[in-house]
C-alpha cells in the first residue's frame, strides 16, 4: 500500500507534536512524514511572526472601550452617517459650475464609498482585461507581440510622482488632457474635473487591469488542450468554443485576478494620495484606505487610535470573507487536467480591415490611456516640464546626471539586496504554503490558504506601523530590531507583503495539475521529494517563474515599510525611500523631476527584470510573453 | 558582536549549501532525504540525472546561487562602510589610517539635499579633521518616533531641524545635554531672541541646550498669474484668505493649506491666527480659510500648487516660499502677513547619548560658524541663517537677494507669541481643526457656496450674512455634549485648556472627535438648509 496519497478523501487533520495524524483505510494513524511537517510549520511561524502577532498587538484596542473589552467602536462606526449613509449629502457627478463638469462621485459615507470604489475598479479592469486577452489569444495582426508586451506597461510602478503627474496630466485648468481637448482641439464642451471617488476608481482600473490580463492569460495557457479539441470535434467553433469550454476552463484564473484587483482596490493609496497630493479633493479622503493612512501617520505621536483599529478590522474582514466566498466558488469549479503533455493551442485567426482597425483602436488607446502614469513619468524626468506649463517645453537630461551621485546607486543596490532575498524567501514560503493547499486541504491548510493571500489586503502603513512596534519591544537589540539595523526586517517585510503574488502564482498552477500525476509517481516509487522535483515542480515552473516575477517586481516598488522602516537608518534606505525624500523631504528646484528619473530608473529595472526572465525561459515559454 | 555572529551564520550558510549541491551532484540527495522522510515506502535507488526532468536542477543551482550571491550581498552591506564614501579622503587620501576614527551619528528632520551637502562639506573641513570625524551616519525617523528612537539606540550624538516644540519635548525628556566647551565662542555671538522669539533655550542652570541653527518665518505664497487670470486681489493679511471672494470660483480652490494633523507648520499658522485675532474671532477666519482652501496633507504639496499655477495662494513657511520664487519667478511671491506673524528658530542640540561629546560639539560649531551657514544659502536650499556673519563671505555676498529677505525678515509685523499658551491648547486645536474643517468639508464648503451664491444674489443682506456666517464658523456657537461631564458645552479657549491633557487618550479623543465632527456637519447643515436646499 503505497500510502500517504494525498488528496481531498484521505488525509491529514490534526496535528501534534511531531507527527501528523493521518486517516487512512478508515482508521486514524500516526505518520510521520518530515516533509508534512516543514511545509505546514515554516509558513506558519513565518506568518505568526509577520502577521499574526504584530497585527494583534496593534488591532487588540479596537475590542477595548476605556480598558475594558467591548465592540463600543464598531458599533458607533456603523451608526455613524460619515461611514455608512445611504443617502449622500455632498458630491459632484457630472455638475457643472462656470466653465468646468465636476466629476467626483457621490458620498456614501466611507465604507460604501470604499466598497462602491472597489466594485466598479473590479469589473472596469475586469471588462478591460477579458477583452485584451481574449483578442490577444483570438486574435493574429502584426505588432501583436509588441502590445503583449505594451500591456505590461500600467504595471510599471511610479511611487510618489504619481501625484504630480496626476495633477500635470488631470488638472481642470493646467492638466494636459483638458488643455489638449478643451483649449486646443475644442472637443470636450466643459473642462472636466475627473477627481475623488470616480477619479480613484478610474486610475486603479486603468493600473489594474493587466493584472486581470495576466491571470486570464496564463490559465488559458494552462489548459488541455485535448478538451478544446473535443469540443471541437463535436462541433464547437469560435465564440461558443470560448464561452462554453475555454472561458469555464480559465474561469479560477480570471476569479483569482479579478479578487486580487478587489482587495488591492481596497488597499490603494496610491490613487486617492495621488489625487489629494496634486487637489487635496475631499472626497478623495473619503475611502477607507485613506482614512486608516491618515490616522497612522499622524504627526508627534505613536498611538493608533481604536476607531482607525477598528476600521481596519473591518477592512481586512471584508476582504477575507469576499476572498472566501469566492474561493469557494472557485474550488467548486476547479478543472485539473490530466494532459499536461501539450500547451494550449489558441485558435488563432488572422483578421484584417475593419475588424483589424477596430483591434488596433482599442488597444492603442488602451495603452496610451493605462500608461499614461508611466509615460507622464518619462516626460517629467526628460523635459522641463516640472517648471510651470502646461506643456513641456525642452528636452533635458539634467534630472538623470543628478542621478550620478553615490547614495542613488546605494539606495539602487539595497532594494535589489532586498528584493532579491524577499523573492527568494517568499517564492519558498509561498510554494510550500501553496502545495499545502492545493494537494493537503487539511485544516491548517486552509489556515494558510488564507493567511497566504490576505497580505495584499493589509494596508502597507498598518503593517509598518505594527512591525515597528512589535520588533522593537519584542526583538530589541536582535537582528530583527530595525532601530539597528532596519535592512533584515525590511526583507521580510517585503517578503510578507508581496507573498500572495507568489502563492496566488503557483496555487494556480498546483490546481491545474491533477494529483494523480503524483500518485502515480508515489506508485511508481518516488518519495515525496522526488515528486515533488521531478513531476510537480516542472509542470508549474512558469507559475513559479511568473510569480517570482510579479512578486520581484512589487517588492522594488514597495513603499509604505521602505518608507517608515528605512527612514530608520540613512545608508539602509531602499530606492522606494530615496524618491520619496527627493519628492517630498527636500525642497531643491525640479524635486519632482528627479524623483520621476528616480522613478524611470526603478520602471527600467522592473522591464530589465520581465526581459530577463523571457530569456532564461526562452527555449519553453518566450511565446508566452513573460 | 553582531558582525561576527553574522558572520558565523554566513559561514554555515555556506558550508549547507556546499553540502546540499554536492549531495545534488553525487545523485544521492533523494536517496539521503528518502531515509528519513519516508518510512513507508519502497526503496528505489534510482535516482539518475540523465532523464529528461532538467528543469528542477537548473532552477535549484540558480536558487543556490542566488542565495550565495544574496548572502554575500547582505554580509558586504554589514561591513561598515569604507571611510567617508563619495568624497575625498581627509588629508588628500593615502594617509596611513588613524587609529580612532569617530562616525557621528545624527538624527534630523532635514530633507536628502541638505543632510548630503553637509556630510560633504563638513567631512572636508579642518574641524572634521581636527577630530578625527570620518563619517555621519543620518537617521530621519518620523518626529513622533525620535524619542523612542533615542532611547533605543542610545549612541545619538546630535539633533538636529524640526522645530523648537520636537526640541522642546526632548528637552522635557530630559534627552539634551547642555553645551559646554568651544562650541560657546559661537554659541554667545549668536542672538538670544529673534524678532520676540527664542533662539536659544537655557535650562534652570542658564546653560544652552538648544540652539537655533537656522530661522524661519510663517506666511503665504502667492501666485500672481493666477490671480491676474481669475481676477482675484493680491492678499497681504490671513484674514483675506477666508474672504468671500477667494471664495467666489469654487468649487475650483484659490486658497491651499495643509492639515494640522500632519503639518506642523502649518498648525504654527493656525496658532498665529488665533493669537493674532484671538479666540472666536481667529477661530472663524480659520474655518472660513477651511472652506475656501483645498486642505492637503503636506505642506509641500501646498507649494506645488501655488508654483504650478493650481491655486492663487496657499500658507507656506518662509524658505518654501522663497524656492517658490526662484521655481516660477514673477509669478510667485513669499508674503509676510501684514497683521502679523512670528520668527521661528531651527534648533541644534547635543544629546545625553552622545558617545562623543567632543566631536559632536565640534559639529554644532561648525554648523553654526559662517562656513557651515553657508549651507542654507544654496539655491535650492533658501534658508535664513541664524548667523548674519554669513553674508560677508564671499558665497554670501552672491546671495543679496536672501539678504534682504533677511532684513525684511527681522522687520517683519511680529505679533506677540505665547509658545506656552498655544501648547496649552494645542492638541485640542489640532483635532478639532480636523474634526470640524478637514474631515467635514464637503458639507462646509457647500453650505459656504451656497451663502456666497445668496450674498451675490441679493438674496441675503450683509447683516444675514455676516449672521449666517457666524452660525457656520463661530466654536463657541457650537453646542455638543461634553463626554467629560455629559453636558452641553462649546469650544471656548478654556475648554480647550481643559481637555488638552486628555486628547492623549485615545479613547477620549475619538470619541470627542466624532461629537465634533457631527456637530459641524449639522450646523453646516443647518446653515445649507436656511439658504433653501
Amino acid at each position: 500500500m503505497p500510502a500517504p496519497l494525498v488528496d481531498e478523501n484521505s488525509l491529514i487533520f490534526c496535528f501534534s507534536t511531531n507527527y501528523f495524524v493521518v486517516r487512512m483505510d478508515g482508521l486514524w494513524r500516526k505518520h510521520i512524514d518530515l516533509f508534512l511537517l516543514i511545509s505546514h510549520v515554516i509558513p506558519l511561524i513565518f506568518f505568526a511572526f509577520l502577521f499574526i502577532f504584530p497585527l494583534s498587538l496593534l488591532l487588540s484596542s479596537s475590542f477595548l472601550y476605556y480598558g475594558k473589552p467591548s465592540l463600543y467602536w464598531f458599533s458607533s462606526i456603523f451608526s455613524d452617517t460619515y461611514f455608512v449613509n445611504f443617502n449622500p449629502r455632498t458630491g459632484y457627478l457630472f455638475d457643472v459650475y462656470g466653465d468646468t463638469m465636476y466629476i467626483w462621485g457621490l458620498d456614501y459615507g466611507i465604507i460604501l464609498n470604499t466598497l462602491i470604489v472597489a466594485l466598479t475598479t473590479m469589473i472596469l479592469s475586469t471588462v478591460m482585461g477579458l477583452i485584451s486577452a481574449f483578442i490577444l489569444a483570438r486574435y493574429d495582426f502584426p505588432g501583436k507581440n509588441l502590445f503583449r508586451v505594451l500591456l505590461y506597461t500600467p504595471m510599471l510602478a511610479t511611487p510618489f510622482v504619481n501625484a504630480y503627474v496626476l495633477g500635470k496630466l488631470f488638472h481642470p485648468t493646467s492638466g494636459l488632457i483638458n488643455y489638449i481637448f478643451y483649449d486646443l482641439l475644442h472637443i470636450l464642451p466643459y473642462r472636466i474635473d475627473l477627481n475623488g471617488l470616480v477619479g480613484i476608481s478610474i486610475a486603479q482600473s486603468l493600473s489594474y487591469f493587466p493584472i486581470v490580463y495576466l491571470n486570464f492569460q496564463a490559465s488559458l495557457l494552462n489548459i488541455d488542450p485535448s478538451l478544446e479539441e473535443q469540443a471541437e470535434n463535436l462541433g464547437a467553433k469560435g465564440f461558443s468554443l470560448f464561452r462554453r469550454v475555454t472561458f469555464p476552463l480559465a474561469l479560477p484564473g480570471l476569479t483569482a485576478g479579478m479578487i486580487i484587483t478587489f482587495i488591492f482596490s481596497m488597499e490603494d493609496l496610491s490613487a486617492p494620495i495621488g489625487f489629494i497630493g496634486y487637489s487635496g479633493n475631499p472626497l478623495a479622503k473619503k475611502v477607507m484606505s485613506y482614512y486608516i493612512f491618515q490616522s497612522f501617520s499622524e504627526a508627534m505621536r505613536g498611538v493608533i487610535t481604536p476607531e482607525t483599529s477598528a476600521l481596519s478590522v473591518i477592512l481586512l474582514s471584508i476582504s477575507i470573507i469576499g476572498f472566501i466566498l469566492i474561493k469557494r466558488y472557485v474550488s467548486l469549479k476547479t478543472y485539473a487536467s490530466l494532459s499536461r503533455g501539450g500547451r494550449w493551442n489558441p485558435r488563432v485567426r488572422r483578421i484584417s480591415g475593419f475588424k483589424l482597425l477596430i483591434v488596433y483602436v482599442f488597444l492603442v488607446v488602451l495603452v496610451l490611456v493605462g500608461s499614461m502614469p508611466q509615460v507622464g513619468t518619462v516626460i517629467l524626468a526628460s523635459t522641463d516640464w516640472v517648471l510651470g506649463g502646461v506643456t513641456p517645453k525642452s528636452f533635458s537630461l539634467e534630472y538623470f546626471y543628478r542621478l550620478l551621485h553615490p547614495s542613488v546607486s546605494r539606495a539602487i543596490s539595497n532594494s535589489v539586496i532586498y528584493s532579491s532575498i524577499a523573492v527568494l524567501i517568499a517564492v519558498l514560503i509561498g510554494a510550500s504554503s501553496a502545495y499545502c493547499v492545493a494537494r493537503f486541504k487539511g485544516f491548517l491548510a486552509s489556515i494558510l490558504d488564507i493567511l497566504s493571500t490576505i497580505p495584499i489586503a493589509i494596508p502597507g502603513i498598518v503593517l509598518a506601523v505594527g512591525y515597528f512596534m512589535f520588533f522593537t519591544s519584542f526583538f530589541r537589540w536582535t537582528l530583527l530590531d530595525p532601530l539597528i539595523d532596519p535592512a533584515p526586517l525590511l526583507i521580510l517585510a517585503y517578503s510578507f507583503r508581496r507573498l500572495p503574488f507568489a502563492a496566488r502564482s503557483i496555487f494556480a498552477g498546483l490546481q491545474q495539475v491533477h494529483v494523480s500525476l503524483e500518485e502515480a509517481a508515489m506508485n511508481l516509487g518516488a518519495n515525496r521529494f522526488q515528486t515533488l522535483f521531478r513531476i510537480v515542480l516542472p509542470l508549474i515552473l512558469m507559475n513559479i517563474f511568473g510569480g517570482a516575477i510579479l512578486t520581484f517586481v512589487y517588492c522594488m516598488s514597495e513603499s509604505s515599510t521602505s518608507v517608515t522602516l528605512g527612514a530608520l537608518r540613512w545608508d539602509r534606505g531602499p530606492i522606494t525611500f530615496y524618491i520619496n525624500q527627493v519628492v517630498y523631504g527636500s525642497i531643491v528646484v525640479g524635486a519632482a523631476s528627479v524623483g520621476a528619473a528616480l522613478c524611470v530608473l526603478l520602471m527600467t529595472i522592473q522591464i530589465l527584470a520581465i526581459i530577463i526572465s523571457n530569456y532564461v525561459l526562452k527555449q519553453r515559454f518566450a511565446i508566452y510573453g513573460f | 558582536m553582531e558582525n561576527i555572529s553574522i558572520d558565523i551564520i554566513i559561514v554555515r550558510a555556506r558550508i549547507l549549501i556546499a553540502l546540499f549541491m554536492s549531495y545534488r551532484l553525487n545523485f544521492c540527495f533523494g536517496k539521503y532525504l528518502y531515509l528519513i522522510t519516508d518510512l513507508t515506502f519502497n526503496k528505489s535507488g534510482d535516482c539518475n540525472l540523465n532523464g529528461s526532468i532538467k528543469y528542477p536542477y537548473i532552477l535549484f543551482v540558480v536558487i543556490a546561487l542566488a542565495v550565495a550571491i544574496g548572502g554575500y550581498l547582505v554580509w558586504l552591506s554589514f561591513q561598515p562602510p569604507p571611510p567617508s564614501p563619495g568624497t575625498p579622503g581627509p588629508g588628500g587620501g593615502g594617509q596611513p589610517t588613524q587609529p580612532k576614527q569617530i562616525t557621528l551619528v545624527v538624527i534630523s528632520r532635514h530633507g536628502l539635499d541638505i543632510l548630503g551637502k553637509v556630510e560633504t562639506a563638513f567631512l572636508s573641513s579642518s574641524i572634521a579633521r581636527k577630530y578625527n570625524i570620518t563619517a555621519i551616519q543620518w537617521l530621519t525617523p518620523a518626529a513622533h518616533l525620535w524619542v523612542s528612537t533615542i532611547n533605543a539606540r542610545g549612541d545619538i550624538d546630535v539633533a538636529w531641524g524640526g522645530g523648537p516644540v520636537l526640541f522642546d519635548t526632548l528637552f522635557s525628556e530630559g534627552l539634551l545635554k547642555p553645551l559646554n566647551g568651544s562650541v560657546l565662542n559661537v554659541v554667545n555671538k549668536l542672538p538670544d531672541t529673534i524678532s520676540g522669539s527664542p533662539a536659544k533655550r537655557f535650562d534652570s542652570n542658564g546653560n544652552v541646550v538648544w540652539v537655533g541653527a537656522a530661522i524661519s518665518s510663517f506666511g503665504f505664497t502667492i501666485n500672481k498669474d493666477y490671480l491676474k487670470t481669475y481676477n482675484l486681489p493680491e492678499p497681504d493679511e490671513w484674514i483675506d484668505l477666508g474672504n468671500e471672494t477667494y471664495g467666489l470660483t469654487l468649487p475650483k480652490t484659490s486658497v491651499g493649506v495643509a492639515n494640522a494633523v500632519t503639518s506642523t507648520s502649518n498648525t504654527r499658522m493656525y496658532e498665529i491666527i488665533i493669537q493674532c485675532y484671538g479666540w472666536v474671532d481667529g477661530w472663524k477666519i480659520i474655518t472660513l480659510i477651511g472652506a475656501n482652501a483645498e486642505i492637503y496633507d503636506q505642506s509641500e504639496a501646498v507649494r506645488e500648487s501655488v508654483i504650478s499655477k493650481r491655486i492663487g495662494v496657499g500658507l507656506t513657511i518662509d524658505f518654501y516660499g522663497y524656492t517658490a520664487q526662484i521655481q516660477a519667478p514673477g509669478a510667485a511671491y513669499y508674503v509676510l502677513p501684514k497683521d502679523g506673524t512670528i520668527v521661528n528658530a531651527d534648533p541644534i542640540a547635543l544629546l545625553k547619548t552622545s558617545k562623543n561629546v567632543e566631536a559632536a560639539q565640534a559639529f554644532i560649531e561648525w554648523v553654526l560658524s559662517p562656513e557651515g551657514q553657508k549651507i542654507w544659502l544654496d539655491p535650492n536650499i533658501n534658508r535664513m541663517p541664524i548667523n548674519v556673519e554669513v553674508f560677508n563671505t564671499p558665497e554670501g555676498k552672491m546671495r543679496q537677494d536672501l539678504y534682504l529677505q533677511y532684513n525684511l525678515t527681522l522687520k517683519a509685523a511680529t505679533i506677540e507669541f505665547s509658545d506656552e499658551l498655544a501648547s496649552s491648547y494645542e492638541q485640542a486645536l489640532i483635532w478639532f481643526f480636523d474634526s470640524t474643517i478637514v474631515k467635514p468639508q464637503a458639507e462646509l464648503r457647500s453650505a459656504w457656496i451656497k451663502l456666497i451664491q445668496a450674498k451675490i444674489n441679493n438674496k441675503i443682506s450683509q447683516e444675514e450674512f455676516r449672521e449666517l456666517v457666524d452660525i457656520l464658523t463661530n466654536p463657541t456657537k457650537l453646542t455638543f455634549i461634553d463626554p467629560l461631564t455629559n453636558e452641553p458645552t462649546t469650544f471656548t479657549m478654556e475648554y480647550a485648556q481643559k481637555i488638552n491633557p486628555h486628547m492623549k487618550n485615545v479613547d477620549f479623543r475619538t470619541n470627542i472627535c466624532s461629537i465634533w465632527r457631527n456637530a459641524a456637519i449639522a450646523r453646516y447643515q443647518q446653515v445649507a438648509s436656511a439658504l433653501g436646499g
